[in-house]
């Protein structure tokens, strides 16, 4: 099944052509971005029950850009009528170009606007709004009470799910493009006591689709469970460099926090990133190739990104060399390249910037088995909890809950915790001497650019084999 | 809101909660020294949480389920929105609890000297005084945001409360850079609600010394544990631990223990003493309950949890609403005292985070000073603290100087004895 257009988008699409005709009669360039964007989140815990509409993601409103003496200006509403058009332009005429008039304006072109009229949708197995909240509730409540009776120590057993179906629009002088997206996620996090500590241990689920992704849930509990009474056993780790095997979840946090961010070529426009400097290069082992966009349909995947330009597959790294980054339109007219379609917001409220979709290594050659049996003392990294990253200097700032400890290429049933990655990055690539010949994306979590503007990706790849220093 | 409390009488919810906030902001995003965007935002959302009440077995129940839209969707729309919303909450059966008492006042501004003023000339006055600070060549302003945000709020329930206010704020963020020896940076964001353009310039001035630091910065520090200086930002994060843990969701959850009059330090403790205040960042919440300035910690004794309405009423909890903002006591330390010793001060991570859960800190280090205690200091970068604040707090130092940001007043450093680092 496809996803079907928004009704408000369809209702109002005559308004917003005749606010972008005004536009154009008034500046050189001009583009109008419309979403309509409802997403709900349901929880099923100790704690009760909950559904709502998630405040993030359940949105409704336009971006109007225009093009002003080689600089661009936006405005961010969510007020459209046909007596509100002339309002709009006016405020964008009258203040909008006006303010920061005292400062240095950078300098760009206008946008190709090659001629464009496409409508797309993502596909589904089960619309959410078909399945109802009382099934969707129901399903997750069994999961809960599973997790809750696998064991008495068992604190809480979150069973969480959200998805967002949205619809958007973009219009320009020769760019008339519409796409209706719908993705779900989910998670189940067993936590239980250690004195005064909580700990807790979770799996994930996501797909580019709808409620079918609640049936893995259920078959995830047992090993939830079990790794978070194992945690209760936990040491901290004695800090050093280690040989590691990291599970798809932490090769994608590495992907995407310690290298990806450091390829968003808005950080190349503004002298952030080192990567810019080493394009052509090896910044990584030769088993490594990297991937960001619509190669993979995963939660990230769309047609076209929020400036109007369509997604690609952009290859990043090509058996350990460095190729190309990922870029917005603003981006790629400042360094003089070809905009991948990483042009994204928050929301309509918020400004576009570079940023990543569904990024991941490929897979290699190696079986998990012969990997661990590789390893005389060492470690399996598994669980990421969070990452920071560090264009300018390639520092490492990852977290994973816990690692199992790997002696004389076996696991030995001792787990450490909690684990900080740190070094430099190149050095950890590099050190990849084994790739699994299996990869898996996983996109519950959302990716913000420092602290702020989050969007919806998905990251994974196989498991790897490095060289790391932990903490 | 007449039109809103209707479509709800009339879909025959008896229950409601509506939150209605107008934003405005005026926002600028500077590469180097060059404008490169400007943006303007006039956004009015409302979110409408509706209630159910349910009797199962003999329990009484109540479901809640949020929407969310805005004035400019048809009667249709909104109708269709709270029946499909009601019907959920029948199947949101949790232990019943009541709505706060009724509250009811005029609307209240937040008076402060940047209440009155234009958005776009509280923009250009702090990009100016960002802008000023930086007359260095070698260390600079890479790239900086500016977002002035006016926002109106009003709260009103189905009790008859009806309270509303007006908070106008100004936040962003900035890089600097220094290319030489080596080339690095150093982030930074802040969020004032005054007109605070001598403590964005003394945080401009901060940073970009800092930066000129790390850029000669080329020792990892050694493996082991250490007495520890976090300063500036990153204090904050360490009080997480408390605001989340007296959070009557964490204590329903049995995430946390605390209870009033607890010691929450533990019993045998060697250092400072915590004083904290909860301090009104607004002056109601999303339940409509008037906050007030008010004891937290004293002398190292839980006074009051805090929180949401119903989890506030299912542990017996005064429901006084949920804070995020502190007012810590300062310490009789002086940061030069604190610093006489053998000590490292991190001044820089790439991410600092509190683990309310575990009371585990970690962050990467991008500039430190290792201080030997006899007067020599040198420059570090890289490696990672993780350390627990349940050992820590024990035994830690606040100083005599303080600081003030939007989430966070009192002392600007903290010393943490015996915490682990990974370095070379």
């Amino acid at each position: 099944m496809k996803v079907k257009q928004s009704d408000y988008i369809g209702k109002n699409k005559v308004l917003f052509k005749k606010l972008l005709e005004k536009l154009l009669e008034n500046f050189e360039y001009a583009s109008v971005l419309v979403s309509d964007s409802v997403s709900k989140r349901y929880s099923v815990s100790k704690m009760g029950i909950n559904i709502s509409e998630d405040d993030m993601l359940t949105s409704r409103g336009f971006v109007a850009k225009v093009y002003d003496g080689g600089c661009y200006a936006e405005y961010s509403g969510n007020d459209i009528s046909e007596e509100k058009i002339s309002d709009i332009v006016a405020k964008i005429k009258d203040e909008l170009v006006l303010f920061g008039s005292k400062f240095d304006k950078s300098q760009y072109k206008i946008p190709e606007d090659e001629p464009l009229t496409l409508s797309k949708s993502t596909e589904y197995e089960i619309d959410p709004e078909d399945m109802g909240d009382e099934a969707i509730i129901e399903k997750m409540t069994k999961v809960y009470q599973a997790g809750m009776a696998e064991d008495e120590k068992v604190l809480n057993f979150n069973v969480g799910m959200n998805y967002q179906k949205y619809s958007k629009l973009f219009l320009s002088k020769n760019r008339d493009m519409e796409q209706n997206i719908l993705w779900s996620s989910g998670h189940t996090i067993a936590m239980a006591l250690r004195g005064e500590e909580v700990k807790d241990s979770s799996s994930m689920f996501s797909v580019l689709g709808g409620m079918e992704v609640l049936d893995d849930m259920m078959d995830s509990v047992k090993k939830t469970v079990k790794v978070c009474l194992e945690l209760l056993d936990s040491e901290p780790l004695l800090p050093g460099v280690y040989d590691c095997i990291c599970d798809p979840e932490t090769t994608g946090m590495i992907v995407h926090e310690a290298f990806g961010h450091g390829v968003e070529m808005d950080m190349f426009v503004k002298d952030r990133a080192l990567a810019a400097n080493y394009v052509g290069q090896y910044v990584a082992s030769p088993l490594i190739t990297m991937h960001d966009g619509n190669g993979e349909n995963e939660v990230a995947t769309y047609f076209f990104d929020d400036e109007g330009t369509l997604a690609c597959d952009t290859i990043i790294i090509d058996k350990g060399i460095l190729v190309a980054g990922i870029s917005d339109l603003q981006s790629a007219m400042a360094l003089s390249t070809k905009p991948t379609g990483n042009g994204r917001r928050e929301s309509f409220e918020r400004k576009s910037y570079t940023r990543m979709t569904n990024t991941y290594f490929e897979a290699g050659n190696d079986k998990l088995e012969d990997m661990i049996a590789s390893i005389e003392n060492g470690l399996l990294l598994e669980s990421p909890s969070s990452g920071m990253e560090d264009p300018k200097n390639w520092g490492i700032q990852c977290m994973v809950s816990y690692a199992r400890e790997i002696k004389n290429g076996k696991l030995t049933g001792k787990i450490f915790s909690p684990i900080v990655l740190t070094g430099y990055v190149p050095d950890l690539l590099k050190s990849i001497s084994m790739v699994s010949d299996t990869k898996k994306l996983s996109g519950s979590g959302f990716c913000g650019k420092g602290y702020k503007e989050w969007v919806k990706v998905s990251d994974g790849g196989p498991y790897i084999k490095a060289k790391i220093r932990l903490g | 809101m007449i039109r809103y409390i209707n479509l709800l009488k009339e879909a025959g919810v008896n229950e409601f909660q509506i939150v209605d906030t107008f934003e405005e902001s005026s926002e600028m995003f500077f590469v180097k020294k060059k404008l490169d965007m400007r943006r303007m935002k006039n956004v009015e959302k409302i979110v409408i949480a509706i209630y159910k009440e349910m009797e199962e077995d003999g329990k009484k129940l109540k479901g809640r389920a949020d929407v969310i839209g805005n004035p400019y969707m048809s009667d249709e729309e909104w109708t269709d929105k709270i029946k499909a919303a009601l019907f959920s909450a029948g199947f949101v059966k949790n232990p019943t609890y009541s709505l706060p008492p009724v509250n009811k006042s005029e609307k209240v501004v937040v008076k402060s000297d940047i209440s009155g003023m234009k958005l776009i000339d509280i923009a250009d006055k702090f990009v100016e005084a960002v802008y000023s600070q930086d007359t260095d060549d070698k260390a600079f302003i890479n790239s900086l945001e500016v977002f002035a945000v006016r926002k109106t709020v009003r709260v009103v329930d189905s009790n008859g409360s009806d309270v509303s206010y007006e908070k106008t704020s100004f936040s962003g963020e900035f890089v600097a850079q220094c290319k030489e020896p080596e080339d690095v940076e150093t982030y930074q964001n802040f969020e004032y609600d005054s007109l605070a353009l001598d403590e964005i310039k003394s945080l401009v001035q901060r940073t970009l010394s800092m930066t000129r630091d790390r850029a000669v910065a080329t020792k990892m520090p050694d493996t082991g544990n250490y007495d520890v200086v976090i300063s500036h930002r990153y204090v904050t994060e360490l009080f997480k631990l408390y605001f989340m843990r007296a959070n009557t969701a964490y204590v329903f959850a049995k995430y946390s223990d605390y209870k009033v009059g607890d010691k929450i330090q533990g019993e045998d403790v060697k250092g400072d003493l915590l004083n904290v205040e909860l301090v009104a960042e607004a002056p109601f919440d999303d339940d409509a309950i008037s906050k007030v300035d008010r004891s937290f910690i004293e002398d190292g004794v839980l006074k009051t949890l805090h929180g949401g309405v119903r989890f506030s009423e299912y542990i017996g909890a005064q429901k006084i609403g949920f804070y995020t903002k502190g007012r810590v006591k300062a310490g009789s330390v002086s940061m030069k005292e604190m610093l006489n010793r053998p000590c490292i001060h991190i001044v820089n991570f790439s991410d600092f985070q509190m683990d309310p859960f575990d009371g585990h800190f970690k962050g990467e280090i991008r500039l430190g000073y290792l201080y030997d205690g006899k007067g020599n200091v040198e420059i570090v970068t890289g490696g990672a603290v993780n350390g627990s604040m349940f050992e820590a707090q024990k035994n830690l130092t606040l100083s005599s100087e303080t600081q003030k940001l939007s989430d966070y007043e009192g002392p600007v450093a903290i010393l943490l004895k015996d915490v682990s680092i990974a370095g070379k």
